[in-house]
């Protein structure tokens, strides 16, 4: 099936006059593993709210499955296939994890008592407990035994690991791989746990302040995305689409490139430059080079000053 | 299976594992006919992406180290008896040539790099 | 499941308001027997048995004068958790993502409240009758058993309001608060209208509800049945819903 699992084109949303998300271009086939990736208020979770037809578009569109989310006899296919956490995972104070879980079964006739209790004990849930005497973490907990155990072809899960221990945080990444990557379902996830994305993801798209800055297979990032170092006069801003970003740090410049950065190293010699490190990147660290912001040249500080950064797919 | 991961060696997690497969085998701590765990497994196991798995297994296969059987399955090869002998060292050349090289760079005699040489193949164990 | 999640969350409140209607009504029923004597309640059955029909009405009128607003009471507090009520909270996040329309959740929690609010009426005041009836030997009390129904026809616009200002307000409080103030306010306001300008306005939809009460009274010229009223009741107890119906499927949370 050629068909997207999730797709948006042009998808943007403001709230007022503040854009929450610009023209956000996004396919994702079906069965890969996608990290989003972004700071807090870039417009994850606001366009994975969209997806889930919480939120309607500004402007442009986004299936699901095919499908859209504005209409609400779409909508209710989706929400028949797509399994979602939220970002805030408030469920009713009053019931227990037990009483959660049977409310919950009602709604899904893919719904696995097996995986539920799976879940339910690997991720050390109180079942008794009324939700509301739930810590923050086992609360988090509870609302991913919910969406995992549904049986849902695609999961959204909004920083689904937040807040959660390293353990909880090993056992939830084990299910996702074991249960749910390796059943072909589609995984779109956003997470600040850079390293734990790295490991499961195929497919990593990078927001900042609602725009996509990039998007890229985790493979490629690992095999052709380089850091270039160099020091020289008059080096360039951006030389080509493949420099993602290019930052200053008083004699030095730092570029991300995308792909063939020895040629790229090459061309910066020829102008006279000196290259002092071309090294591959990890994932956290091209996060921050794309997105974080440097600042202003003072007096006694050689001051590194960002560059427009070309917006690269 | 005791493969595991180093996440900041900067070495791609496929050829880690694939490093690590071949390491073993050479040592004999895997031997011909033993099986791999299947991609699912070993993938839940260290959590990581089943595609990564599997491009590993992949290349492993390519490279004559596993064979997979049509039923499902993965399993260590027995020393490449399809291979000529010609093509095998035309395989180790480069990796002989680099440590050539860098032993020079390094300005080590030729007896001292000889030495590391022997060293680790002393390490190996297994056949002579 | 939602019928089960909005019962299991009013419960508290209908056994409340169960409990203390049909204690009152009780109470009530035996008011007319009990007498101190020699420093100690006594239940005396006499009246009952002498005068059946003067007590039964001495009854209803006071069970009448205080779960009068029983329909009102019950709409507004168990009204007050309708699906709008989860936005504030966040817990919308979990009901609207599951595969139902919002309009079947707006109309299935109103059903609920609907059930509950009949029983909240009818149990208290039946439950008075049947022991009235044992008391007096006399089964005939015609007012007695229509009352908790006009009680829940007035009742429902209110529910359907509270569940509109639920939606409107996004919290169980809000809506609680804006749909009893806008009752009282109304009610307030119309004193204040048609005293001045001698209006006769009818009631909007209490109709039913005053005529229980005035025919009741003895020596009282019976008024005739205000179906216009009960139409009133009976249209904006669907329209307030569908409101609300409305705006939810608008929502963005």
């Amino acid at each position: 099936m050629n068909e997207a699992a999730i797709l948006t084109e042009g998808l943007s949303k403001s709230f007022g006059a503040q854009a929450a998300v610009t023209q956000l271009n996004l396919r994702i086939q079906p069965g890969a593993v996608y990290g989003f990736l972004g700071r807090n208020g870039a417009g994850k979770t606001t366009t994975m709210r969209m997806l889930l037809g919480l939120v309607r578009p500004t402007k442009g569109r986004a299936r699901v499955l095919g499908l859209d989310p504005t209409n609400e006899t779409e909508l209710l296919r989706i929400l028949e296939r797509v399994a979602f956490v939220p970002q805030r995972k408030q469920l009713y104070g009053w019931a227990t994890p037990t009483e959660l879980v049977r409310m919950n079964k009602a709604y899904f006739p893919r719904w696995s008592d097996d995986a539920a209790a799976q879940l339910a004990k690997r991720l050390e849930i109180p079942m008794k407990t009324a939700f509301k005497k739930l810590s923050i973490g086992n609360q988090s907990k509870v609302a991913l035994l919910l969406a995992l155990a549904q049986g849902a072809e695609v999961l959204i899960l909004d920083e689904p690991t937040a807040g959660l221990d390293p353990v909880m945080v090993d056992e939830i990444l084990r299910t996702l791989v074991e249960d749910h990557v390796s059943q072909g379902r589609t995984i779109f996830v956003s997470s600040h746990h850079l390293g734990e994305v790295e490991q499961i993801c195929d497919w990593v798209g990078i927001l900042e302040e609602g725009r996509l800055l990039l998007e890229s297979r985790l493979e490629e990032i690992r095999q052709e995305f380089r850091l270039v170092i160099a020091s020289g006069e008059g080096l360039p801003d951006v030389a080509s689409k493949d420099v993602v970003s290019a930052t200053t740090d008083g004699r030095f410049r730092r570029y991300v490139v995308a792909r063939e950065a020895e040629r790229f190293a090459a061309e910066l010699r020829s102008q006279g430059a000196a290259i002092l490190e071309i090294t591959p990147l990890g994932l956290r660290e091209l996060f921050l080079h794309l997105v974080r912001k440097e600042e202003a040249c003072t007096p006694g500080n050689a001051g590194a000053k960002a560059v427009p950064v070309s917006s690269f797919s | 299976m005791l493969l595991h991961l180093n996440a900041s060696s900067g070495v791609p997690v496929y050829l880690q594992l694939e490093a690590q497969v071949k390491q073993a085998v050479a040592a004999g701590a895997l031997r011909t006919g033993e099986a791999l765990p299947s991609t699912r497994k070993l993938a839940a196991e260290l959590r990581i992406n089943p595609n990564t798995v599997a491009r590993a297994y992949q290349d492993l296969e390519r490279d004559g180290v596993t064979r997979s059987v049509p039923g499902g399955g993965t399993f260590v090869a027995d020393g490449l008896p399809g291979l000529l002998k010609s093509e095998k060292v035309k395989r180790l050349r480069p990796h002989a040539r680099q440590l050539a090289v860098e032993g020079r760079q390094l300005r080590l005699t030729r007896e001292e790099t000889m030495k590391l040489l022997e060293e680790e193949l002393d390490k190996l164990g297994g056949q002579p | 499941m939602y019928a089960w999640k909005c019962w299991r969350e009013s419960r508290a409140r209908f056994f409340f308001l169960l409990i203390l209607f049909s204690v009152t009504a009780l109470l009530f029923t035996l008011q007319p027997g009990i007498e101190v004597k020699d420093g100690w309640w006594h239940f005396n059955r006499s009246e009952y048995i002498s005068s059946p029909l003067p007590t039964a009405h001495v009854v209803f009128s006071m069970i009448l004068s205080v779960l009068w607003c029983s329909g009102f009471l019950s709409a507004v507090f168990l009204g007050a958790t309708a699906p709008g009520s989860e936005i504030e909270p966040g817990t919308i996040e979990y009901l609207w993502t599951r595969p139902r329309t919002r309009a079947s959740v707006t109309w299935t929690h109103w059903g609920v409240c609907v059930a509950e609010m009949i029983i909240v009426a009818v149990v208290p005041i039946y439950l008075a009758a049947v022991l009235l009836g044992a008391l007096t030997k006399h089964w005939d009390f015609p007012f007695l058993f229509s009352a908790p129904w006009m009680m829940v026809i007035v009742g429902l616009p209110v529910l359907g309001l509270t569940t509109l200002m639920t939606a409107l307000r996004r919290s169980a409080s809000g809506g609680l608060i804006y749909a009893s103030g806008a009752v009282i306010v109304y009610a307030f306001l119309r004193q204040i209208i048609i005293v001045p300008l001698h209006l006769n306005l009818p009631t909007l939809f209490t109709g039913p509800l005053i005529w229980l009460m005035n025919n009741n009274q003895f020596g009282v010229t019976p008024i005739a049945f205000p179906w216009g009223a009960l139409g009133r009741a009976v249209f904006l107890a669907a329209a307030f819903p569908l409101a609300a119906q409305y705006l939810l499927k608008r929502a963005e949370v």
